[in-house]
């Protein structure tokens, strides 16, 4: 699924009634009308298509017994306990602590803290024309223009930055050598060179692979090449994914 | 239950990730999100009140889980902004930019959700109205305002 710009025409399909339909939890009452509008409509033929590929294709863990994920439970901690954890270590110690995020949990209404230490996060810069803004996920790109990549991590390590794009096809956007680049730890720190992108449209994957050793990019390579979607990194590395479409110029 | 929300997770779960993922674009996350919207069910089953279709119900759910991740990611974006050098940066326009992300994150909590599912989803508003339990002169109301918003956030440099 894509982030339109402009919303469908008026007499299509929502996404929403198209999962109905795929499921079978269509108001039977609209069954008809929807079919008819399918049959007609090459457009939402085409979207009903690409939802059912997708549907298809997703790969999807067993649902765990526990009330949360696992992930989250190591995370979340509740703001009491956190703030007499951070007031022990920082007397205690004197340990510096890290920045934590503060959120309304959506479940019980509680403030929980979420701690940011140790996450690796790929960001990039774009330059179009004479602009330079800060890209993200779901940024729509166009050919030509150069994208600068970034990172922010708690721990030093090495990184690469791989691509797929538009047409299934992978590159090794950074560096340009078989050998990972070292990194300090930082937040925001702009890696060496650009990329000027080519005319391959798209869906494009940024995938920022990050090491607690020295790993042949090559191997990197194989690794989202086997399974792009959710790659499988080599053990001490982790991969931040970046989801961005690149469209053709008007 | 844990049968019957299991069999959901085995239908509907692929549609959560999709949406997810077109929200957040990053799967690591939206994969985080389809675990807890399910787990989250899982533990407290009443908050499916049986009123519309469960299909329904996971939608506003991870709408709503989105949003506060993206709502987070700004911040967090802004710290990174404060404690790292200085970025030549400039606000992206709407035209060129993902529209709905750059907006969910200024925009109030039902103004952002509905972005959500007209722009993203492709909703009617009749459609619209029946997520989120209003009347559809409500939606529209919204919409008009959504859309004076993207009008005014282009002409700011």
């Amino acid at each position: 699924m894509t982030i339109r710009e402009q919303h469908i025409p008026d007499d299509c399909l929502s996404d929403f009634v198209l999962d109905a339909l795929r499921i079978g939890a269509l108001d039977p009452s609209r069954g008809p009308e929807v079919r008819r509008h399918l049959l007609s409509c090459r457009r939402c033929r085409a979207r009903q298509q690409q939802l059912d590929a997708d549907a298809e294709a997703s790969e999807l863990p067993p649902l765990p017994a526990s009330p949360l994920p696992f992930r989250r439970r190591l995370r979340t901690i509740t703001l009491y306990t956190a703030a007499v954890a951070a007031l022990i270590v920082f007397v205690v110690i004197g340990v510096e602590t890290q920045p934590e995020l503060i959120e309304k949990s959506p479940d019980t209404g509680d403030y929980v803290s979420t701690r940011v230490k140790g996450t690796a996060r790929l960001l990039f810069h774009v330059r179009r024309d004479e602009r330079v803004f800060e890209g993200g996920p779901g940024e729509v790109l166009y050919p030509g223009d150069t994208v600068r990549f970034a990172y922010s991590w708690s721990q030093g390590g090495t990184i690469a930055v791989l691509s797929r794009d538009g047409a299934g096809v992978l590159s090794v956007y950074f560096p340009a050598t078989d050998a990972m680049h070292e990194i300090t730890a930082g937040h925001a720190i702009s890696l060496p060179g650009a990329v000027l992108l080519d005319d391959t449209t798209g869906a494009e994957i940024f995938y920022g692979v990050f090491c607690t050793r020295r790993v042949p990019v090559e191997r990197l390579r194989q690794a989202v090449a086997q399974h792009p979607q959710d790659p499988r990194p080599p053990s001490g590395c982790t991969i931040d994914q970046i989801r961005v479409r690149k469209e053709a110029r008007d | 239950m844990r049968r019957a929300i299991e069999a959901a997770y085995r239908t509907q779960g692929p549609i959560v990730l999709r949406r997810a993922r077109s929200l957040l674009g990053n799967d690591a996350d939206a994969r985080e999100v389809v675990q807890e919207v399910f787990t989250s069910l899982l533990a407290r089953p009443e908050q499916y009140s049986g009123a519309g279709s469960l299909m329904a119900f996971l939608y506003r759910a991870t709408t709503n889980r989105c949003l506060n991740r993206i709502r987070n990611r700004k911040t967090r974006a802004r710290l990174l902004r404060n404690q790292g050098p200085p970025l030549a940066v400039a606000p992206a326009r709407a035209e060129t930019c993902s529209v709905v992300r750059e907006l969910l994150e200024r925009l109030p909590e039902q103004q952002a959700a509905v972005a959500v599912y007209y722009y993203i989803d492709g909703m009617t508003q009749v459609e619209i109205a029946g997520m989120l339990g209003c009347s559809r002169r409500h939606v529209g109301n919204l919409l008009t305002r959504l859309r004076g918003r993207v009008s005014r956030d282009e002409v700011t440099p």
